[in-house]
């Protein structure tokens, strides 16, 4: 098959057409010099010169404020409405980390329950992933399996060729018909950049060993690595909401006297009232204690209940952190209370 | 029925009845009757039950598989979802989710056993789903004991129920108040019951564990008193069963708050024996 290119420019155009024509378009904006992913529109400044975007594309498949249902009360009783989830969605400008995160959470939402809130936006959406150029000192994919070149989870792969394109790889029939669908942004030829080289899982060491990092965290509940490594916590969430696997969320009404709506919204186990009863009694009541869940979840919870690590190693949780708490180094702290590599 | 596993059943109040100053039981009839035609559930279940406008909030099903056409939920009013509850009157409409989670093992461990049941405060309402699908179908099982406390006279709950069960020739029933809970204050004028906290009444009620099963429910430091007095009066781990509450919000295994360790309250449980919570982390 002959190879296919797209640029910058077009990205650019392709992402504000899309919005402009009833499709959730989300893609990467630089605003005050931070990037971030988030819902296109005309007026966007959609910006591809990143390192990697401070929050995840999460938000793209499970918002941080979703109605799920609709209600209005009267004196006759009281009518519920569903909500229509029909848009088509396309997320371009995560990277194979983010990405990656799609089929773990699919495992969360599709447990027994189908939450079709997160499932049909996944039906719906096309993913468009960057593969990366740069790592930094918090990059961790490669310790999980995965590979900063990664496939998992996207539709379509853009590896960079030069300083306003990239090399077109398509993954998935969802893929390979929205470059069909949308061949007009696409290009035949793009002068190739000796520049960018491609950037191979040997420049993101692997670190540590999930198994054995497992294996510790289910024989040491009770031990004080946690808090040791939780010391510095402010349980202030951050790491949470730019996580692209962290699923935890809180149900809530909005409403007036006559008609309402239920909200499903972000939430984290980092939060102190997270699982405070209304007897005020509280199962995690200590910053280690919550830091403990997150990471025996992801490490050892989630590989018990669905046979996979629910982190994808981006780092972001550690960039977040306004107190340098820092997975990596934490894992790694496990990983050698276990015994080392 | 819809694909949307957030929707809930609408279901009308048709008889309340206050328990305590801060108690209440509902009873509640699906509106439409396609639903309650295909409704059942097991005893242990519980569900989400929505005051339109305030919120959803947890509990269990409080009355028994073996009455069928309506369900009972019976709850404290401690924040903003269970006061408008409790503001509601009868032919209000209230939402319910479920039934979620397991149940006891009835059939399966119950059946030929002597059953005995342990309460305390409004613990009783999860157990009182167990005491009449049990007594509802009598002649299955051997003795039937039910030892409840409360912290005073004006905590029991299911007041008239318990006179039922007292004057029943099939149930050995043992009710008792923690020190000082018969005061008038509490309503109470002549306490023919107990008085004591309810592992030690239990200690000295004369139930033996041989063949025997029992169901724990009630205040946490309840709980953790009673096992090891029911170890002792020869009941096993593996037929010791109880309840476990957490904080929920989705019920269904998603929102991520109820789990204690690997075990998701609402999905894995909430009822487990005394064998399976030993094996849990201690952070519940």
């Amino acid at each position: 098959m002959a190879d296919v290119f797209l640029t910058h420019d077009k990205a650019r155009e392709l992402l504000i057409h899309l919005s402009a024509n009833g499709v959730e378009a989300f893609g990467p904006v630089e605003k005050d010099g931070i990037h971030i992913i988030e819902k296109i529109h005309e007026q966007s400044p959609i910006n591809f010169d990143y390192f990697i975007t401070t929050n995840s594309i999460k938000e793209a498949l499970f918002p941080r404020y979703e109605k799920i249902l609709s209600y209005k009360i009267s004196q006759e009783g009281v009518e519920v409405e569903d909500v229509p989830l029909d848009k088509s969605i396309v997320i371009m400008g995560g990277h194979p980390c983010d990405a990656a995160s799609i089929p773990l959470m699919e495992k969360l939402f599709g447990w027994d329950y189908k939450d079709k809130f997160f499932l049909k936006r996944r039906e719906n959406s096309v993913v468009i992933t960057l593969a990366c150029e740069e790592a930094d000192n918090d990059c961790f994919c490669t310790s999980l399996g995965y590979s900063p070149r990664g496939e998992v989870g996207s539709d379509i792969l853009l590896e960079r060729v030069s300083d306003n394109g990239w090399k077109v790889k398509t993954l998935t029939d969802k893929g390979k018909n929205f470059a069909k669908e949308y061949a007009d942004y696409f290009q035949s030829s793009l002068e190739a950049d000796k520049k960018y080289p491609k950037l191979a899982d040997k420049d993101v060491p692997v670190q540590f060993d999930p198994k054995k990092v497992k294996k510790w965290i289910d024989g040491h509940f009770e031990d004080s690595l946690w808090e040791k490594i939780a010391s510095n916590c402010w349980s202030c969430a951050a790491c949470t909401y730019v996580c692209p696997t962290c699923h935890c969320f809180d149900i809530t009404d909005d409403a007036t006297m006559w008609s309402g709506i239920r909200t499903k919204n972000w939430d984290a186990c980092t939060l102190p009232y997270f699982t405070l009863h209304a007897s005020m009694h509280n199962p995690r009541e200590e910053h280690f204690q919550r830091y403990r869940q997150r990471i025996n979840h992801k490490y050892s919870i989630y590989v018990n209940l669905f046979e996979a690590v629910s982190c994808t190693g981006c780092g972001r949780c550690s960039r977040a952190c306004g107190a340098r708490v820092n997975i990596l180094e934490a894992v790694k702290m496990i990983d050698n209370a276990a015994g080392g590599k | 029925m819809s694909d949307n596993v957030y929707m809930p059943y609408l279901m009308k109040i048709t008889d309340i009845r206050d328990e305590t100053p801060d108690t209440r039981t509902y009873r509640l009839e699906f509106t439409n009757p396609e639903d309650a035609k295909k409704f059942t559930f097991k005893a242990g279940q519980f569900g989400l039950y929505s005051a339109f406008g305030g919120g959803e909030s947890t509990f269990c099903v409080a009355s028994s598989p073996t009455r069928e056409g309506y369900i009972e939920c019976t709850f404290r009013v401690m924040g903003r979802v269970t006061t408008q509850l409790r503001n509601m009157n009868i032919g209000d409409i209230v939402g319910f989710r479920g039934p979620y989670g397991n149940s006891f093992p009835i059939e399966e461990k119950f059946y030929g056993k002597n059953i005995t049941f342990i309460a305390g405060g409004i613990g009783l309402a999860p157990v009182r789903c167990v005491i009449w699908n049990i007594l509802d179908l009598r002649d299955k099982f051997k003795d039937v004991n039910i030892v409840y406390g409360a912290r005073t006279y004006q905590d029991l709950v299911y007041k008239h129920e318990i006179e039922e069960w007292e004057k029943r020739k099939d149930v050995n029933l043992v009710k008792t108040l923690d020190p000082g809970g018969d005061k008038a204050e509490y309503g109470c004028s002549g306490w023919n019951g107990k008085m004591g906290f309810v592992p030690t009444v239990l200690k000295e009620s004369g139930i033996k564990g041989d063949n025997g099963v029992a169901v724990v429910c009630g205040p946490p430091i309840m709980i953790k008193l009673t096992l090891p007095v029911l170890k002792e009066l020869g009941f096993a781990e593996e037929n010791t069963f109880t309840t476990l509450e957490n904080k929920m919000k989705c019920g269904i295994g998603k929102c991520g708050r109820c789990n204690v360790g690997s075990f998701y309250v609402c999905k894995h449980g909430p009822v487990l024996s005394a064998a399976e919570l030993a094996q849990l982390p201690d952070e519940y």
